[in-house]
């Protein structure tokens, strides 16, 4: 059963109808005084008796919030026959009643309230109607229509004075019911219906019927419409041009009178009140009522006698309507009701659409509240609804900051989402998990964005941090009272400095994740990020005081990442006085470890020539030998100590003095002070720290042959050699095995010796079989140089002489200059005599060869 | 429902109706083209019931009227105007056939409308659940008897006759495209030829009540002064 279309409402009470009838103080009569026949226009109700009475009552409507109310004042009552009235029809524009009794017609004038006596009486009338649609008629003149028990019908136009005879119209049966539209007038015949046109006299058949089983009625419902009763109880609609446009009702059966009341076809039988809708054809509404006698409409009311007393039917308020509809999850057929209604009021689209849009929203929350909640997003969705609505539902979600009130009127009853699960854990976890689906499928508006993000952010604070972090960092707009409460109530730290960094307060998000750092306090979230993510924000502050700040943090637990902050700054090139290298460098004293890793990254990878760093990087390196050696870690100083010569050695921008006077205070590390001799160009110290001191004779050796490669000439060379041979002889002379590298030196092909000296210094008591390789190495070694020397000069010779020769046929040859030779540069003839001959034979100008 | 009113308002261009006996599969046979579905259990059509179908421009109402005798008499109401019937007789029943003949064909507009003849329930027959009662051959000379008219007066035309299923679906959308085809095809010329002497009739009307004869409404008019 769908939701109700009209309200019955008592109009006329069946006491104050009997005081009426009887007098105020008329004792109750054995006779039942019943209402047959009425007729109703605006306010005006005409009521036929089975006493014969007339009463005429003005009917006023009020209305309050709730519902209407119908009060009745009699305007005057009139015995006009003995019999029952059959029939009683006002019409307006003649100051007349028209009353059917007893089959014969009589005009009551309502000026005088009394009947008529100047219009005569017809006699012999089964019914009559008045014409419902004037359409063209005399605005004055009413058409009536009398159906007689003869075989033809009557029309008559009638005024205030007069009833004017238009014409009769034969039937080829008895009428027994009529109805008239324009100049159409439909029929019931005793076994079929026909509409009669009353200018043309045609008829046409529309359809028989069984005069035994089916009782017959004609209602008009629109403009060239009619309704009939039909076979089986069916109630079919008839255009005048004899065809049907809708499909038929199935009706109640016995029904007997009709009203309409776009678009519903109210029908009446014994027992029931039915309200059709005539669109779909269901039906929408069935009142119980008993003694019924007619319907009669009037504007937007229908009005319904019974014996005893009259009601109204009011419709019900198409929102309520709706509601109703809504309620029983017609969500379509409300939406259809309210577009049919809006349609009818005359609204524009934009109104319509709003109407439309609450109907929606209220259809989502009653599908959201029976846990529908693919209907109720999607109704929402469409409606359009606040979304602050929907949170506003979850308690706690909405912020005490924001400025949301929910709407007037409500949208739905219900306080808080409690009041729908009842408790009930499961379903409320159910609701809160479509609340996050909704709120992500759903664009917000402006004003609903910090509101729907400080919902979100609580729903994710509980439920799923992982989605937090997203939504932090993706323009969040939530409240910011509500989002550091939540966010330290659920320990998500991490997303709380997220927060405060998207909000440029920096320092409080450096100091949270710096109190992670330390496990000062705990977020599972930022644990697999760790030292790392808070380097890398660091890192990219360019708040250099900020970095400075909390680079400690990072320092302490690591240095080598602590290190990394400032050296990725630098290779990202960003200018800032106060992280300079020199400030920097400053800043890292306190953390070796990482003022190390810097220092190399800047002379090693990033290759600054600067001595200071170099300098310093050696100072560092030595300092940490210091300390290693300090903790006696072999290891360590092995490999530290092989950075530190390897720097040495190849660096050459540091301070060698400044090293040396560092290293020359520990014997230790005599062979970074012989690199440091040779850096410094001392190779005889160098040299005797490598022989006397450390015994290195390899390394010596390798150090000549390296520092020979610097020399530019031989003699230099010679020295340098000469200058290890020396010190080498001077210890062989108490040391025999000295001879050995002696004679490797002497030997060695990289070395470069003059055999003449290297004779005179090596001591006479040696052997010449120990000296042969070496001086017959010398020997070839001069051969060989003398003999290449011839080469040389001879080539020269015959460089010279070929030179000679082309002068000497240069100077035989003779060039004679003409007026018209030109110049073989600028192309112009010579004016002169002297010229110029060029080394490739061209004969030019002397300012052309200048050029 | 609303959409129904609506378009029930404004005048269809063809209206078609359903006629047969009771229990041939009327309505089945609507619901096949109109839904694609099939229930074997519809209930009994009351009266009439109807239904709009938009094809191509035009709008086409079509009416399935009840079956059962006790409507009889409004079959002829709502076939009136109508420019195309699908008579329908079910194939392994012989009365139903002989019904059409009887019964269903003086209701039908004798001019101007296409009188389809269609044999359903086709899936029994083939499937041998039920016998063949009417041959191909016999519904085809009675479909060609009953539209001499139409198959006379253009000559090219197939025989407006379907054996169809609306269990499967066999022939149910080809008899509604056959009679589209050849109502609103042939018609739209008829239609247009119509509006054209309707707009003329008014035209007439009004110089006929005017008191200057109609050819000099076509001169240019006089300036006032």
């Amino acid at each position: 059963m769908s939701s109700k279309a009209f309200d019955l409402v008592s109009t006329l009470e069946r006491s104050i109808l009997l005081a009426d009838i009887r007098g105020k103080h008329a004792l109750p009569s054995a006779n039942p005084v019943d209402i047959v026949c009425f007729d109703c226009c605006t306010k005006n109700l005409f009521i036929g008796t089975t006493n014969g009475f007339i009463i005429h009552y003005i009917i006023d409507e009020r209305k309050t919030a709730e519902r209407v109310i119908f009060k009745s004042h009699l305007q005057g009552k009139k015995a006009v026959a003995k019999k029952p009235l059959q029939l009683v029809k006002y019409v307006p524009t003649a100051d007349q009643v028209i009353i059917l009794v007893d089959g014969t017609i009589c005009v009551f004038d309502t000026t005088r309230f009394d009947l008529s006596p100047s219009h005569e009486r017809f006699k012999n009338v089964q019914t009559f109607c008045v014409n419902e649609n004037k359409e063209g008629g005399s605005p004055f003149g009413q058409q009536v229509c009398i159906a007689s028990r003869k075989r033809h019908i009557q029309l008559y136009n009638i005024t205030a004075e007069k009833w004017i005879h238009i014409r009769d119209i034969g039937l080829p049966e008895l009428p027994r019911i009529v109805s008239m539209d324009s100049s159409t007038v439909c029929v019931a015949l005793q076994t079929k219906y026909v509409c009669v046109n009353v200018e043309t006299s045609k008829l046409t058949e529309l359809f028989a019927y069984d005069n035994e089983a089916d009782t017959p009625f004609v209602k008009r419902v629109a403009p060239g419409e009619f309704f009939l009763g039909g076979p089986s109880d069916l109630g079919i609609f008839a255009t005048v041009s004899g065809v049907s446009q809708r499909p038929p009702i199935q009706l109640k059966s016995g029904t007997f009178s009709l009203a309409f009341s776009s678009p519903y076809i109210v029908s009446l039988n014994s027992e029931f009140v039915v309200v059709y809708n005539a669109l779909n054809q269901q039906q929408k509404q069935a009142l119980q009522f008993q003694r019924g006698v007619s319907l009669q409409e009037q504007s937007d009311r229908v009005f319904v006698a019974s014996a005893q007393d009259i009601y109204a039917l009011v419709p019900v308020p198409w929102q309520k309507q709706v509601d109703g509809l809504l309620l029983e999850h017609k969500v379509e057929e409300a939406l259809k009701l309210a577009e049919v209604s809006y349609r009818n009021s005359g609204l524009s689209q934009s109104q319509f659409n709003e109407i439309n849009n609450v109907i929606l929203q209220k259809a989502g929350f009653i599908e959201f509240s029976l846990y529908n909640f693919d209907e109720a997003g999607q109704y929402l969705k469409t409606g359009g609804v606040d979304l602050r609505e929907v949170i506003s539902l979850f308690p706690g979600l909405l912020s005490v900051d924001s400025q949301f009130t929910r709407s007037r009127p409500p949208l739905h009853d219900f306080a808080d989402v409690n009041q729908i699960t009842k408790g009930n854990l499961e379903k409320s976890e159910d609701c809160t998990a479509w609340l996050v689906r909704f709120l992500e499928s759903v664009r917000c508006k402006m004003s609903e964005k910090k509101d729907v993000h400080t919902a979100l952010m609580k729903l994710y604070a509980e439920k799923r941090p992982s989605d937090l972090l997203r939504l932090l960092q993706s323009g969040y707009q939530g409240h910011h009272s509500d989002t550091v409460d939540t966010l330290q109530t659920f320990g998500r730290f991490h997303a709380l400095a997220v927060y405060y960094q998207q909000a440029r307060e920096l320092d409080k998000s450096f100091t949270i994740w710096s109190r992670l750092v330390n496990k000062e306090i705990e977020d599972e979230s930022f644990d697999p990020l760790g030292l790392s993510y808070f380097s890398d924000v660091l890192c990219k502050t360019t708040d250099a005081t900020l970095l400075l700040n909390y680079a400690p943090v990072v320092l302490e637990k690591d240095p080598v990442i602590g290190a990394q902050m400032f050296t990725k700054r630098f290779d990202s090139g960003i200018q800032d006085k106060r992280l300079n290298p020199e400030s920097t460098i400053e800043f890292l004293t306190r953390f070796p470890e990482a003022l190390t890793y810097y220092l190399e990254h800047l002379v090693l990878s990033a290759n600054q020539q600067v001595e200071s760093f170099h300098s310093h990087l050696a100072m560092v390196y030595l300092d940490n030998l210091f300390s290693a050696k300090q903790l006696n870690n072999k290891v360590l100083i092995e490999s530290l100590r092989k950075k530190l010569q390897s720097f040495l050695r190849q660096s050459d921008k540091y301070s060698v003095s400044l090293i040396l006077g560092r290293v020359e205070r520990d014997d230790w590390l005599l062979p970074e002070a012989a690199i440091l001799h040779g850096k410094a160009g001392n190779d005889s110290a160098a040299l005797e720290i490598l022989v006397n001191e450390l015994k290195d004779y390899k390394g010596a050796e390798s150090f000549c042959v390296n520092q020979s490669a610097n020399k530019t000439t031989t003699i230099e060379r010679q020295r340098l050699f000469e200058t290890l041979l020396h010190l080498y002889l001077s210890k062989s002379k108490d040391n025999e095995r000295m001879r050995v590298y002696v004679i490797d030196l002497l030997n060695n092909p990289k070395a470069v010796f003059n055999a003449a000296k290297v004779a005179e210094l090596i001591p006479d008591d040696w052997s010449i079989a120990l000296l042969s390789k070496f001086m017959l190495n010398s020997v070839r070694s001069s051969l060989h140089d003398g003999r290449q020397a011839r080469i040389a000069s001879q080539l020269a010779y015959w460089d010279y002489f070929l030179a000679n020769k082309d002068y000497l046929s240069l100077r035989s040859t003779t060039i004679s200059l003409t007026d018209n030779k030109r110049c073989e540069s600028c192309h112009q003839l010579f004016k002169e005599s002297a010229f110029v001959r060029q080394a490739d034979g061209r004969v030019v100008h002397i300012s052309c060869a200048k050029t | 429902m609303a959409e129904n009113q609506q378009t029930t308002k404004k005048k269809a261009d063809l209206k078609v109706v359903l006629v047969g006996s009771a229990d041939v599969g009327k309505t089945c046979f609507i619901t096949r083209y109109i839904n694609d579905s099939f229930d074997a259990n519809t209930a009994n059509t009351i009266g009439a019931s109807f239904f709009l179908k938009q094809w191509g421009p035009y709008n086409v109402a079509i009416w399935d009227t009840a079956g059962e005798e006790r409507f009889a008499g409004l079959s002829t109401f709502y076939c009136r105007d109508a420019g195309a019937a699908i008579m329908a007789y079910q194939i392994s029943d012989r009365h139903s056939f002989e019904e059409l003949r009887s019964r269903f064909l003086s209701l039908l507009p004798e001019s101007n409308c296409l009188k389809m003849v269609v044999g359903t329930k086709l899936d029994l027959v083939v499937s041998g659940e039920e016998k063949r009662a009417v041959h191909p051959q016999e519904a085809r000379q009675f479909s060609v008897d009953i539209n001499s008219e139409l198959l006379s007066q253009s000559g090219n035309v197939s025989i407006p006759f379907f054996e169809t299923s609306s269990k499967t679906g066999e022939g149910v959308a080809e008899t509604f495209e056959s009679i589209f085809e050849k109502c609103l095809s042939t018609l739209s010329d008829h239609y247009r030829i119509k509006k054209l002497r309707d707009s003329i009739q008014l035209h007439d009307e009004v110089s006929n009540d005017s008191p200057i004869p109609p050819k000099t409404e076509t001169r240019p008019k006089k300036s006032c002064c």
